[in-house]
């Protein structure tokens, strides 16, 4: 019960990570942009939350598994994906991505733009501009994208079984943990661990509600 | 956002410590989970090497097998995907053994009064719905189709079907009340405290067990210890049993 909680912490937090970075990243692109180009591409970020989990671990799987060029490629650098927690953390991200990327894109987009005029006109660039301004008054935002991204992962199954496998012990997340004692009949089993991942994740919700109320005290909107 | 990458990289960099050679992994059906944790246990007591079992649908599991998995060996509630995977080159076709015969039983829900003596019974209107596996993918979904056509009351019962994903889900639906009837594998049943009734072999094909070792596996020697594991004395009274039948050799 421990080793895949430890697990499923680990996974769901490094996917929350990498989610948000990123998130940022595509979300700092699309804000304000609306040429086909990039509306296919934010169609694309969104596909996760269409796709059933299941399939998506297949494609991954087939993207990043052995057969494909990009896996052996991958393989002879000594950083297989699949079938390894680092799998499960790249599925994790996958499907929390869209979370990040629409909750930040509508907090950017939020901004008001004469902000970002006054510190154009003091001579910064862009990026500093998009660091320094843009990004902490979208801090509510950001901050609601990642506690999604980190539940949402937290609770990851269908990708993640497919692309990193129920290995207990290596792969087996606590999501995965409990399909698996379902599975197998042992309901007592099954209900513990559900449980404990209800609690881990109330208190995370909780802690981070607190956090967001600090923060807003702190630092009072505009 | 600095900030965060440094702790990303340590995050990385506490989890990628030196690692322990893998346990012996065997991929096995998810319906024959009860069976194999037992089985685990006495394995691991006979030759003090530690096994784990990665349970799942038998075609996901081969699926991840074509894609790299790294399981040691193969055990399926089917022939047909082990004998694809040693066409394939995956498994080692000599050390391909068929250890088990799955038997499918008639469970009334607990509760829902229904007696059923056969399969026949189940065209009854006291006999609301019918849960059975997934023919499409799930033996003991094929087996419970030829059974109920074999019984000559598949016209009449197929409207009453509904279908589990697995064959242990379909025994949840039957556990939790939501099926009147279920059509499960005595393993399941048995797992679930369901009582049922035995079907006659005739009504369905043989539910072949079959194991294999993967051909690049880096325990082969005790992946072959426990495919023939398998086959002996200790492994069979489990197997009897949780509800399995021996072959004849």
């Amino acid at each position: 019960m421990w080793t895949p909680l430890a697990l499923s912490l680990r996974v769901a937090g490094l996917a929350t990570l990498l989610a948000t970075l990123l998130g940022i990243l595509i979300a700092a692109l699309l804000a304000k942009r609306r040429n086909l180009l990039a509306n296919l591409f934010a169609v694309g970020v969104n596909l996760p939350l269409v796709l059933p989990p299941t399939v998506l671990g297949y494609y991954l799987l087939v993207v990043l598994g052995a057969r494909s060029p990009l896996g052996a490629w991958l393989e002879s650098l000594g950083i297989p994906l699949v079938f390894t927690w680092q799998g499960a953390v790249i599925a994790a991200s996958i499907v929390a991505l869209p979370l990040v990327v629409q909750s930040t894109k509508a907090a950017i987009e939020g901004v008001d733009p004469s902000l970002r005029d006054v510190a154009r006109t003091l001579g910064r660039s862009e990026a500093s501009i998009f660091l320094s301004v843009t990004l902490p008054l979208a801090w509510r935002g950001l901050l609601a994208g990642s506690m999604l991204a980190f539940s949402r992962a937290l609770g990851e199954f269908g990708a993640t079984l497919m692309i990193a496998g129920n290995i207990p012990g290596r792969t087996q997340t606590l999501s995965i943990a409990i399909y698996d004692a379902t599975q197998a009949g042992n309901l007592q089993a099954a209900n513990q661990m559900a449980l404990l991942l209800t609690i881990v994740a109330v208190l995370f919700l909780l802690g981070m509600r607190y956090l967001g109320q600090a923060l807003a005290e702190a630092r009072p909107r505009g | 956002m600095r900030c965060g990458v440094v702790v990303l990289a340590a995050l990385i960099g506490s989890c990628a410590g030196p690692q322990q050679p893998p346990p012996l992994t065997i991929a096995a059906a998810a319906s024959l989970a009860p069976v194999f944790d037992e089985l685990g246990a006495i394995f691991e007591e006979l030759t003090g090497a530690e096994v784990v079992f990665s349970y799942g649908a038998t075609g996901s599991l081969a699926e991840q097998i074509r894609n790299g998995a790294p399981f040691d060996a193969f055990a399926s509630a089917e022939a047909l995907h082990v004998d694809e995977l040693i066409a394939e080159g995956l498994l080692v076709d000599d050390t391909r053994t068929v250890f088990a015969l799955g038997k499918l039983v008639l469970v009334p829900a607990p509760g829902a009064g229904l007696e059923l003596k056969s399969v026949a019974d189940l065209t009854d209107p006291s006999t609301q719905t019918v849960a059975i596996a997934n023919p499409a993918h799930a033996p003991y979904g094929v087996a419970a189709i030829q059974a109920l056509q074999r019984a000559g009351v598949e016209p009449q019962v197929r409207p009453k079907l509904v279908y589990g994903e697995s064959v242990q889900q379909t025994g949840q639906l039957v556990l939790s009340g939501n099926a009147s009837a279920g059509l499960l594998s005595a393993t399941t049943a048995l797992s679930l405290d369901l009582r049922g009734l035995e079907l006659p072999q005739e009504l369905y094909d043989p539910i072949l067990h079959v194991a294999a070792i993967h051909v690049n596996t880096p325990h082969r020697e005790l992946a072959i210890r426990f495919v023939d594991f398998l086959g002996s004395p200790e492994a069979q009274i489990v197997f009897e049993r949780l509800g399995l039948l021996i072959p004849e050799r």
